[in-house]
């Protein structure tokens, strides 16, 4: 049998390496013996004083005691689980971890694709505000995105008039957007707020206005783990009978619990506690999301829209600096070579995503709070960021691609009279371009797909937006699928384009008719 | 040969030193209008060197070096008057050089349109007529890469002349190439001679040498070992290390 041409072999042995890395992935996920493994529970460390972190990294707080005593009582070790809110859901339905023990407060929404223990806290929704606000005419307020604050804004717009709304990843993210001025105001737990007034962490804030509504926190797991929703349930009760519980709400909160009030709550959501014989699939969530797959695509074009824009702006001034910087780093004027070479040497030591919160909450602030407008918005600071970052990487690409320009060049130049700026321009950046451009477009690749890092600025860019899918949808898997066909149709048309540009600029390569 | 034409270049006592290697020791040399003087010797003798400090893409060490006898003074010099200095001298290298990202005629018009600042028309014309002296009337669009050794040696001499330069200097320019490309070269440049262009010609083609120079250098470790007309240096040699040199390459 004739052997075909070498690519379609390399094509699938790369898809049967794929299949096989899922079938182990898949494998691992299912064989777990529920009671020999840890018990893991997630929450967000980012929302003192419920969870945090300490000086060691470890997550400490009213949720992280809660579930190390849970676990305890279960008989199991405890293995707790820091992660982003924003992908917390997700990270349940897909087995990373068995519960999520980080104040999430049961919703309706969230019993389609979740099973709830009983509530283990009950506090409510307060809005908080600097203490000049008055009214919330221009007023921008801040709130974690995929909360029950959002949806809350979202049913009584009335409530809010006039004042618009500012995403964030994480209550931590809320405390520095209050800080760098991005918001005068923001929603969270009453207990949380009243922590940050105490410690004065978030500025100088009140509660603005009454209860939004009153919130019941409790412990979720997947549709499967009817048997472990009333494990919980029984240690729950168990802590709130011989006191552990009040005194680890004590610890943390710095009151006694109102039992009350929480056992109140208890005869409201009893209904919810599913049945254990019966450990059914999370069905229902998968037919809503064929309905919603049509959905889909809106929303996360959207997205790509403001990726493919991102990127854009991004490529065509990041080439331009990306130059004047390159021709810096092989200028032969030492100091300007030091200073070039410096700039590259920070930037490209340090993460984008660090340099996208410097760029928000610190240069646009300062910059903001100088000219007295809010001049330099999320797009206009993730855009600095970006091109800063790009700028970097062009340059150490141009600054090899100019020391490759054979030095005959520059003599051959020279002596036609020809001085250095103007044989830079004319005679070595040319060649410089043309083969620095399959490195070039390699940055361009890349940051494309780097743009998926302003999510975590408010911008609400293609990974964003599939994560908002997941959010609402309770699937994982099509919504990033989905994305990453995006950002593939999006990169191959990079990808192509620069071809062609380049065969354009070989085209002075050919050797047509060579007489040697 | 008229001896009292004008003395183009003149240069005394020149010394370069590249880190630790002195490369010039001490030359003399000078070149009238409208003759040509070739630098012959073995390899590493300072020679290319010579020649480059000649247009400063060497600055020199120590010497004088005078055009047309008004001083060089290569120490102080504003890019604009460096500028000045480079283009009254023509320069064709051993490897062409040529811009790979221009084709001929753009190669020819670069330094008429963004050194002399001439009118794009009028380079073009000027740029044509070039190439069809060198022999490249049908090769204006071609690239670098399209051409042969010969035909981009042309190019680079063409590339030279746009400049109007009072001299031109010539390094190797037949070393790189086949030998069936160097005698049409050779006439070329045997041509220019013939119609007055200055020239200081660096090469190891000795019959070259002695068909188109007026006067003839041997230099040997950075120094002139001996100078005279072609056919007293090359057939009545008086230094010991000129007879030895001529000798090795067969020429005696």
């Amino acid at each position: 049998m004739r052997l075909p041409s070498k690519t379609p072999v390399i094509i699938i042995a790369a898809l049967a390496c794929l299949a096989v890395l899922f079938a182990f992935t898949a494998a691992h996920a299912k064989a777990m013996p529920e009671s020999d493994e840890p018990l893991s529970m997630a929450m967000s460390g980012a929302f003192q004083p419920f969870s945090t972190t300490d000086d060691a990294g470890r997550l400490v707080g009213f949720d992280a005691d809660i579930a190390r005593e849970i676990a305890r009582r279960l008989g199991r070790k405890p293995k707790l689980v820091q992660t982003y809110w924003a992908g917390i859901q997700a990270g349940l339905q897909s087995g990373k971890y068995n519960l999520i023990c980080g104040s999430m407060a049961i919703t309706d929404a969230r019993l389609k694709t979740m099973h709830f223990t009983l509530p283990y806290y009950v506090s409510g929704a307060q809005v908080f505000a600097k203490k000049s606000v008055t009214n919330f005419a221009g007023i921008r307020i801040g709130v974690t995105e995929d909360s029950t604050y959002v949806k809350f804004i979202k049913a009584h717009p009335e409530k809010f008039p006039d004042a618009e709304v500012v995403s964030y990843g994480s209550e931590a993210e809320i405390v520095a957007a209050m800080n760098a001025d991005k918001i005068e105001a923001f929603i969270s737990d009453r207990i949380v707020g009243g922590f940050y007034i105490a410690k004065g962490s978030a500025g100088d804030i009140m509660p603005f206005g009454p209860l939004l509504y009153e919130e019941a926190c409790g412990i979720s797991a997947r549709k499967d783990s009817a048997k472990l929703i009333h494990q919980v349930n029984d240690a729950l009760f168990a802590m709130i009978s011989d006191g552990a519980y009040a005194k680890i709400y004590a610890k943390w909160v710095g009151a006694e619990p109102d039992l009350d009030v929480l056992l109140a709550s208890w005869g409201r959501f009893a209904k919810h506690i599913p049945p254990v014989e019966t450990e059914s699939a999370p069905t229902t969530a998968k037919a809503e999301f064929a309905e919603k797959a049509s959905e889909m695509l809106p929303l996360l074009g959207k997205g790509a829209i403001l990726t493919i824009e991102l990127t854009l702006i991004t490529a065509i001034l990041a080439l331009l600096t990306g130059s004047l910087i390159g021709v810096g780093a092989a200028s032969r004027r030492a100091w300007i070579r030091s200073a070039a070479n410096a700039y590259i040497w920070v930037v490209r030591g340090t993460p984008l995503l660090v340099q996208l919160f410097m760029s928000y909450f610190v240069l646009a602030t300062i910059i903001n709070r100088a000219v007295g407008v809010e001049m330099i918005g999320a797009f206009g600071a993730a855009l600095i960021a970006l091109i800063v970052n790009t700028t970097a990487y062009n340059a150490e690409t141009l600054r090899g691609g100019i020391n490759a320009v054979d030095k005959g060049q520059w003599d051959a130049a020279a002596s036609l009279g020809m001085t250095r700026p103007r044989i830079m321009r004319r005679v070595i950046l040319p060649q410089a371009f043309r083969d620095s451009l399959p490195s070039l477009g390699n940055n361009l690749v890349v940051l494309t797909k780097d743009t998926s890092l302003v999510g975590a600025i408010t911008l609400i860019e293609l990974t964003y937006s599939a994560r908002n899918v997941v959010f609402q949808t309770g699937q994982a898997f099509l919504p990033f699928l989905l994305a990453a066909g995006f950002y593939l149709a999006i990169i191959s048309v990079i990808t192509i384009s620069m071809k062609a540009w380049e065969r354009h600029l070989q085209r002075s390569r050919q050797a047509v008719g060579r007489s040697i | 040969m008229n001896t009292q034409a004008n003395i183009e270049i003149r240069v005394r006592g020149l010394e370069k030193t590249f880190g630790d290697l002195a490369v010039l020791k001490g030359v003399d040399f000078k070149v009238r209008e409208h003759e040509v003087a070739a630098l012959i010797g073995p390899s590493g003798s300072g020679k290319s060197t010579l020649l480059r400090c000649l247009n400063l893409l060497e600055f020199p060490d120590a010497g004088e070096i005078s055009i047309k006898e008004k001083p060089v003074h290569y120490n102080s010099m504003t890019p604009g008057q460096l500028t000045q200095h480079r283009t009254r001298m023509g320069m064709v290298f051993q490897h062409f050089h040529l811009f790979p990202h221009r084709n001929a005629l753009q190669n020819v018009i670069e330094g008429p349109l963004y050194v002399r600042g001439e009118k794009e028309s009028a380079a073009v014309e000027k740029g044509k007529a070039l190439l069809d002296q060198v022999g490249l009337h049908d090769k204006y669009e071609a690239w670098p890469s399209q051409l042969s050794g010969g035909q981009k040696q042309r190019v680079a001499i063409a590339r030279a002349l746009a400049m109007n330069p009072e001299v031109l200097l010539l390094d190797e320019i037949t070393s790189a190439l086949d030998v069936e490309m160097i005698s049409g070269i050779n006439d070329l440049l045997t041509d220019l001679a013939a119609k007055g262009m200055t020239m200081v010609v660096v090469t190891h083609d000795l019959a070259f040498a002695r068909r188109v120079s007026d006067r003839i250098y041997f230099l040997d470790a950075g120094q002139v070992i001996e100078s005279g007309a072609p056919e007293q240096l090359l057939d009545n040699p008086k230094q010991e290390r000129t007879i030895e040199f001529l000798r090795a390459v067969g020429a005696q």
